[in-house]
């Protein structure tokens, strides 16, 4: 679909950029991977296809906050077709100006958290300063920006090389690039503050050669990242002093005498390499050990007024790399660096290889969820993202809504519910939450409802169908499709087929899908093939933007006449209108029930009819019909109908309408939280007295 | 010392008036019922034939709170874990401190304007009653005071109003340029520091206004002065006596944080689930309105002795 969509729009401009890069370039050497030696790395045989291996050497100034870097991208070509371009992803280019796309997309969402002006010094770029084959060849000016997504010739997020000749299925390519970036105030989760940098997606990085093409997107504001896996080998140069942290384990530190240290980081396996320095951080180490799973060395990059959440961060890791380690696959890497990012960085709660951001507060009461519940969903992406590498620009669900609903389950597993935590103080003026955290008892999520999500999912059901690609929902949408609704839907697998049967999809899934790039129908395919359920209508009607919303309508019972050929006990007798009436004939009542599906989304349901006795009646809500009415005939009076009573359907999003008394008792509880919101409210007119 | 004498005699005489402290009681429910009723109705009407109604006894299903504040009113959506907690209070300060009040909920702001107006006019017959030496609280006597001291009142506390506005902008600049300052400080603790510093004055010359509005409004009734001539002798006695009229106001703080402590831990949690428990929140919310009624009334008295005492 891009490729097709990069050839229709590109076209003009691959012509032009033939033009002026002049004359026939090099031929481009085919040669054998020239990564790093696998034995180094301590893997001696790759979990991966490692076909896209970098070596790259970076300088940060902190004076001018830039980074000043050299790279050689060692490719080889995976596919069946040859080709004679290789794409890349400028990511920071995304915040130039305001122009680009991601810049666009984020004022559409309308929840930029850069409102206003931008200052200069802000802003960030990325600029390729030569390109060649490693046998000298300049490929420089072959280089043109492409926008195969939505044509905004501003965007110089997506950059396409020209190699004088193709790369043929199996060969391998070697490219040398120079290049120098600006590093911004935190955008999207990387940049800096003060003295904190926090450095991701920072590099020309290639897209990944597919079937059909190259799968290259431009930045959105609201889809991540894709890429092949690879071997890194990276040095950082920093200040002498700074804690560095990244992608990998360290191999190697050198001072180098001018007052910078280089630090050398080597990584396999992994799509993605990420890193972050500051003098502050306080380094705290811990292990993983388990009796099935391999030990993973916990690094933890803490912010020292953060001291005492520190076994917090490690025991939240340590149950992400527990329970998704047992559910569905072990960590492979052997250690996993945590980074509690600086306040206010912006950079919190976000997934790169065996490295993440948490994200905490100076209060944050325990019990409240959270750091844990952001540590164990950045933990549970390495497995939904690092390990099974899908495409978040186009199936950001596959890991976004498997690993919401993976925290979620294992962070109620080992925390328990978390109670709602009110922050208040926060100064006129000034963005964000209160400085000062309160949990408030009996306003947890609980039971069925601990997901959390309908209330989030429920205002963008009929948004976009979620089999739209990612990058193409609304941008202010996506978040709750890819996380919300995804999340929800598994847990309705989950109630619908058993726990089981959904840890053997999701870990054959894993299995299957390791260090791949799976689709959606790759996920769907598996879970059929596991299942011995029809799901694949359910499934198919996920991916649309039909909503689930079962409800009963009315509920009646009223006294009938029990007449005609009746039921005595092991007989049946005739009972004539006159005797049906009669005093001392037993009492007899018909009860109507109309269940409505008021969404478009369709799932099995059953119906339960209560009855005054406590009698109880299950029905299946059947077929395609917008409504059903049921008639039940009973010796008791109908007390209540449930539809879906056990909450299988977790994507109702009004799970409100799922039951109905045929004697309403709203007031208490009315009068409940009225009575409480009343004293609220006669403070909340005395404050204004209290200024008179 | 003086200080503090002027405060119990004012709390002594202000216990002795019931009827005053009915007064204002009732004032305050007559005001906040009408909307409290109207709130239940539309709970009980989104819930209808729902059995949610078994959950919301015995605690709040956020769920359905999320389905209630997408289908309901502006009032309705005032319904908010912390509107209904036993921190209530803070929601209302926070409210007040963010700036976030006239944009929230701007229909419950205009009630409140609305209970300003009825304050000020009650308050004029309260500052005449201390002035009269209290006794027996006539209602005709009391009425009358107030309507008489309600236009020079209202002039007042329009150029309170005006102060307050200013000092609301002065702090909307001062937050943000520490914020913009502080954009590269990584320690949240430090940028609170800031912040809590700056809150310092700005509460100051809050008090500071709303000292010399109460004893401007003293001033105007007790010496029969116009609006602005009672301004300049309010703003002259807390510039001539500041310590005993901050000492005055942080006796009465401290007093009404106390309340608000007792009151906290007196409140059960949202777990009552029969009449009599929503009842007895209902009392005890009753007993901390009341009780912030009464330190509300004794300040007014203990800042007319206070005035008196150096005034004579």
């Amino acid at each position: 679909m891009s490729k097709q969509a990069n050839q229709r729009y590109l076209g003009s401009v691959v012509l032009l950029a033939l033009a002026l890069a002049g004359t026939a370039v090099g031929r481009a050497h085919a040669q054998g991977d020239e990564g790093p030696d696998p034995a180094v790395l301590g893997v001696e045989q790759g979990l991966s296809p490692r076909n896209a291996n970098y070596t790259i050497d970076v300088r940060l100034d902190p004076e001018t906050r830039t980074l000043q870097g050299t790279q050689t991208l060692t490719w080889t070509n995976l596919q069946e077709r040859p080709t004679n371009r290789l794409w890349f992803h400028l990511y920071w280019n995304a915040w130039r100006n305001r122009h680009s796309t991601w810049m666009r997309e984020d004022r559409i969402r309308g929840r930029s958290d850069r409102k206003g002006e931008i200052p200069e010094a802000d802003w960030s770029y990325i600029e390729v300063d030569s390109v060649g084959l490693s046998d000298g060849t300049d490929l420089t000016r072959t280089m043109y920006f492409a926008f195969p997504d939505d044509r905004n010739v501003e965007d110089r997020t997506v950059m396409v090389v020209l190699l004088p000749e193709a790369v043929e299925p199996g060969e391998t390519v070697s490219l040398d690039m120079t290049w120098h970036s600006k590093i911004p105030r935190t955008f999207a989760r990387t940049g800096f503050r003060g003295d904190y940098y926090f450095i991701a997606h920072w590099f020309p990085k290639l897209g990944v050669f597919e079937p059909s093409g190259w799968n290259c997107h431009q930045f959105h504001a609201g889809t991540e990242f894709y890429s092949d896996y690879g071997v890194y080998d990276v040095s950082m140069t920093v200040p002498e002093g700074w804690i560095l942290g990244a992608t990998g384990r360290e191999a190697e530190r050198r001072d180098n005498g001018d007052g910078s240290t280089t630090h050398r980081y080597e990584q396999a396996d992994v799509h993605a390499f990420t890193w972050t320095t500051s003098p502050d951080y306080q380094v705290h180490e811990a292990r993983f050990e388990h009796p099935s799973l391999p030990p993973v060395d916990i690094r933890l990059l803490l912010q020292p007024e953060h001291e005492a959440q520190a076994e917090r961060h490690i025991a939240a890791t340590r149950v992400a790399l527990d329970r998704y380690g047992s559910w569905y696959g072990a960590y492979p890497y052997g250690h996993v660096t945590v980074v509690d990012p600086a306040y206010g960085s912006g950079a919190g709660g976000m997934e790169y290889p065996t490295i993440f951001t948490a994200g905490s507060r100076l209060f944050s009461p325990e019990g409240g969820g959270r750091p844990e519940g952001v540590t164990i969903h950045e933990a549970g992406h390495q497995f939904w993202y690092g390990i099974v590498g899908n495409n978040e620009f186009e199936h950001a669900w596959l890991d976004e809504g498997l690993n919401t609903f993976s925290t979620a389950r294992a962070q109620f597993a080992a925390f328990g519910e978390s109670r709602l935590t009110e922050r208040f103080f926060r100064p006129p003026g000034v963005q964000g939450s209160g400085f000062f955290a309160l949990l408030l008892d009996g306003f947890n999520y609980g039971g069925r409802d601990y997901l959390n999500r309908v209330t989030r999912y429920r205002p963008d059901a009929n948004s976009d169908a979620q089999g739209t690609p990612s990058f193409r929902y609304y941008p202010g949408s996506g978040g709750s499709l890819s996380y919300s609704k995804t999340a929800l839907w598994l847990r309705t697998l989950e109630n619908w087929l058993g726990w089981e049967t959904l840890q053997t999809i999701l870990s054959t899934f894993f299995e299957r899908w390791k260090f791949g790039h799976p689709t959606a129908e790759d996920f769907f395919a598996v879970a059929n093939e596991v299942t011995e359920a029809d799901i694949s209508g359910f499934l198919a009607s996920v991916m649309t933007s039909e909503a689930f919303d079962y409800g009963i309508e009315s509920v009646a019972s009223f006294p009938a006449q029990n007449t005609g050929w009746v039921k005595d006990g092991e007989e049946l007798v005739f009972v004539d209108a006159e005797e049906a009436t009669a005093e001392g004939a037993d009492e007899f009542f018909r009860s109507e029930v109309v269940v409505r599906r008021y969404g478009g989304g369709i799932f099995p349901v059953d119906v339960l009819f209560v009855f005054e006795d406590g009698h109880e009646r299950r029905r299946k809500v059947q077929g395609l019909g917008r409504w059903q009415l049921f008639t039940e005939e009973y010796s008791a009076r109908l007390d209540y109908a449930v539809v879906d009573p056990d909450g299988v359907l977790a994507l109702d999003i009004l799970p409100g309408n799922n039951s109905r008394e045929v004697e309403p008792q709203p007031d208490l509880p009315a009068w409940k939280w009225a009575a409480r919101w009343t004293v609220w409210f006669e403070d909340f007119l005395s404050t204004f007295g209290f200024f008179i | 010392m003086i200080v503090m004498k002027a405060f119990w005699s004012s709390l002594r005489s202000v216990l002795a008036a019931p009827g005053l402290v009915a007064l204002l009681w009732l004032t305050l429910l007559l005001a906040a019922v009408p909307f409290g009723v109207t709130m239940q109705r539309e709970i009980s009407q989104d819930i209808g034939a729902s059995r949610v109604h078994h959950e919301l006894r015995e605690r709040m299903d956020m769920v359905w709170l999320g389905e209630f504040r997408e289908r309901t009113t502006t009032l309705g959506r005032s319904l908010e874990p912390a509107t209904v907690s036993r921190v209530d209070f803070l929601r209302n300060l926070d409210l007040l401190f963010s700036g976030r009040l006239f944009s929230q909920h701007p229909g419950l702001v205009a009630a409140g304007v609305g209970y300003g107006l009825v304050w000020l006019l009650i308050l004029g017959g309260v500052i005449d009653r201390f002035a009269r030496g209290g006794g027996r609280l006539v209602l005709s006597q009391f009425l009358a005071a107030a309507g008489r001291y309600f236009p020079r009142l209202a002039l007042l506390t329009g150029v309170s109003a005006m102060g307050y506005w200013a000092i609301y902008r002065l702090a909307l600049w001062g937050f943000g340029a520490i914020e913009r300052a502080t954009g590269d400080v990584t320690v949240e603790a430090t940028i609170l520091k800031y912040y809590l510093l700056a809150a310092l004055p700005i509460l100051l010359l809050t008090a500071l206004v709303m000292l010399i509005a109460d004893y401007a409004r003293i001033a105007a009734i007790v010496e029969e002065r116009g609006a602005w001539t009672a301004l300049g002798r309010g703003a002259r006695f807390v510039a001539q006596r500041p310590l005993r009229v901050l000492g005055l106001a942080f006796v009465v703080t401290l007093l009404a944080l106390a309340v608000v402590a007792l009151r906290t831990y007196a409140t059960p949690g949202v777990s009552e689930s029969d009449p009599f428990g929503i009842l007895a929140v209902f009392i005890i919310g009753q007993v901390f309105v009341v009780s912030r009624l009464i330190l509300r009334v004794t300040r007014v008295g203990a800042e007319l002795a206070l005035y008196r005492a150096f005034r004579s």
